[in-house]
């Protein structure tokens, strides 16, 4: 036999392809941020064991700096003077004692517009009472529905919220949304949002239509029917299926959770077998609603044409807007209760409800809540 | 029991890795050497477990059986045996019943001679299932995110997995694994196919061999890759089903606790977009 001819056994091609991978891998490696099993992981389980209920943090998700809880100032001593007797022009808190009532807006001032100070609000050089600016209007109306929420929201049970719950030391709460334009020109880019959004996204979610968040966060749309007929019972189009399961990551990016928080996913609709926590997210959404179109919709004209947005709607809440990927916003610190002007009329205590969700054995918790049945709920729409 | 006229020149003493010629004998047409004796021991205590946990348990549905491992309570110890023990001994069973067999295939391996082509892909296998099993689990801090011994509950933990990361198509290695499941089978689909229209030709026509495999595909697809090499090219496909199968789930929860959709958000965070001058495309 003819001996085959000698050929270097090297190639440019192999080098480069060699070189290649090396490249790919070092990239894959390096540039998408990975989390690291000796972070550590921390995992919690909502299911019965063994069928992967779980939730997990890393330290990217848990030392995020916009979840850091201010330090509390010192507590004032009550003057014994209520705040509607020592300023002027006070609507809300006028019952309030006015030592109370500056220590609150001392701490407003920290949770909203820390680097404009009062004058934020006041304007420099004229009376506290002066409601010039449409901030301080805002403010009022703000401090209306913080007071609503915390008497009447059940979502947020004894913990109750403050300012910073969603403002972080911002004058725009950083996790918010506007309605998205429609996908034609001369406004739409891509899926419904105006450019330069199309190369200043960030994240997948800056890609997400809007449509869900104005069908279930704003308007009256009902949450059913993402599941095959034999599990919910009916099917939705294919169109709403798309605007729930953008909802969804939304809720889960936003709590830093996942779907089986709330799900056992082999029947998404099915109450029984979902977790205490999807009752919660349930009244959640009811009052992300509440708030959407009661207080923030509802004085869309005093803000100025800066903060709003492309179609000229006002800033909206969702889920992350006050959870900032926390299951609990600021891991459940309890702010409020140490600012009694927080709180309406005839709840000086905050209301205590006593919810599985506290508890680490949550999956042994018997659901009894009222309006858990998901067709009992559709009829019974506030 | 009678053997088959050419079974004889196969059973070839020798080629052990241990236990010497003490187990160097057949039962039937089965070797038994000393992994089969293993395999059949761990084999025979893990089934009978299982019996064991699904008669203490609350059914004796097939479908319902549950040996499910500790809740997560209890990290990386040992449970109970009615909390997960008994997932624990089972899973050190199963893992010393298939490593036993893999051992097995080895030891036919030298007898005959042959490359270890056989255990090598079934060891990816086994890795696949150490590191649902096992791997996972120790990163994760504990043996309650390995998967239950039930029909029915492995299905949902399967499930759940996937919606912990939100939507897992877009797991980079999964997506590997899958191409490697799908390309592996097409591949050998393909070749059997043509394989058996050779050996099975039309009414009047002969037999065909090799030359036509390679020909049918020069013609159709353009190129082959040749009757030796297909099984190469399935082989490696399918190895590499089960390697990227075990890293699409280890890098999920110990490496990415998010939503797998946003682990491409690195692509929108390159430091160079707005330094391009591009426009909108309004």
């Amino acid at each position: 036999m003819k001996p085959v001819s000698q050929r270097p056994r090297s190639s440019l091609l192999g080098i480069f392809l060699l070189a290649a991978a090396f490249a790919t891998l070092l990239f894959v490696l390096l540039v998408p941020k990975w989390d690291h099993p000796w972070d550590p992981i921390e995992s919690r389980d909502w299911g019965w064991r063994g069928i992967a209920m779980n939730t997990f943090t890393s330290a990217r998700t848990r030392n995020d700096p916009i979840n850091l809880v201010p330090a509390a100032t010192a507590p004032f001593p009550d003057s014994g003077i209520a705040a509607g007797e020592v300023y002027e022009n006070i609507e809300v808190l006028s019952d309030l004692d006015s030592a109370q009532f500056d220590y609150l807006m001392q701490a407003m001032t920290e949770w909203v517009a820390p680097e404009e100070g009062c004058s934020y609000c006041h304007k420099s050089g004229e009376s506290f009472a002066s409601d010039d600016l449409y901030t301080k209007q805002v403010a009022r109306r703000m401090l209306e529905m913080v007071r609503d929420v915390n008497t009447n929201a059940r979502h947020v049970g004894n913990v109750g919220i403050t300012c910073f719950t969603c403002h972080r030391g911002n004058n725009v709460p950083p996790k918010h949304w506007y309605k998205g334009a429609p996908p034609e020109p001369p406004m739409g880019g891509i899926v419904g949002k105006p450019p330069p959004w199309n190369r200043t996204a960030t994240t997948m979610r800056d890609f997400f239509p809007r449509a869900p968040f104005e069908n279930y966060l704003l308007d009256d749309q009902t949450i059913s029917g993402a599941q095959a007929r034999s599990v919910s019972g009916e099917v939705a189009e294919i169109a709403d299926l798309e605007n729930i399961y953008i909802l969804m990551m939304q809720m889960s990016d936003g709590m830093g959770v996942n779907c089986t928080f709330c799900h056992n996913t082999r029947a998404f609709a099915d109450w029984s077998q979902s977790t205490p926590n999807r009752v919660n997210a349930w009244y959640g959404i009811r009052m992300s609603r509440r708030i959407n179109r009661d207080y923030l919709t509802e004085m869309q004209g005093l803000f100025p044409p800066n903060r709003l947005g492309p179609l000229g709607d006002v800033a909206k809440v969702d889920c992350a807007t006050c959870h900032n990927g926390m299951s609990r916003p600021l891991g459940g610190e309890r702010m409020a209760e140490r600012y009694r002007g927080l709180f309406g009329p005839g709840s000086a205590v905050a209301p205590t409800r006593a919810t599985a969700f506290e508890t680490r054995k949550a999956h042994q918790a018997v659901l009894t809540q009222p309006g858990v049945d998901e067709r009992a709920v559709t009829l019974d729409k506030e | 029991m009678s053997m088959l006229s050419f079974e004889r020149k196969y059973r070839v003493a020798g080629g052990g890795l241990i236990g010497g010629e003490l187990f160097d004998f057949w039962v039937g047409p089965f070797y038994v050497g000393f992994f089969g004796v293993t395999t059949a021991v761990f084999a025979t205590l893990g089934t009978a477990l299982i019996i064991y946990g699904a008669a203490i348990g609350p059914t004796w549905n097939i479908w319902q059986i549950d040996i499910a491992p500790p809740s997560i309570e209890y990290g990386l110890g040992v449970a109970p045996l009615r909390e997960g023990g008994l997932w624990q001994i089972i899973t050190i069973c199963a893992i010393g019943a298939f490593v036993s067999w893999a051992l097995r295939q080895v030891e036919i391996a030298r007898k005959l001679g042959m490359g270890f082509h056989i255990p090598i892909a079934f060891a990816f296998a086994i890795f696949a299932y150490l590191s649902l099993e096992v791997f996972r689990p120790i990163m994760l801090g504990a043996w309650g995110h390995a998967f239950p011994y039930g029909i029915f509950t492995h299905l949902d933990w399967v499930s759940n997995v996937g919606y912990q990361g939100l939507h897992f198509h877009y797991n980079p290695a999964h997506m590997l694994a899958v191409t490697c499941f799908f390309g592996t089978t097409l591949m050998l689909a393909m070749h059997g196919g043509v394989i058996l229209s050779a050996v099975n030709p039309p009414k009047g026509e002969v037999v065909k061999h090799g030359q036509h495999e390679n020909q049918y595909f020069r013609d159709t697809i353009a190129y082959s890759i040749g009757p030796l090499g297909i099984h190469r090219l399935g082989w490696f496909a399918a190895i590499n089903a089960g390697f990227w199968s075990a890293i699409c789930i280890l890098i999920s929860g110990p490496f990415w606790v998010s939503g797998w959709p946003y682990f491409y958000d690195w692509y929108l965070q390159l430091p160079f977009w707005n330094n391009m001058g591009l426009g909108g495309l309004g």
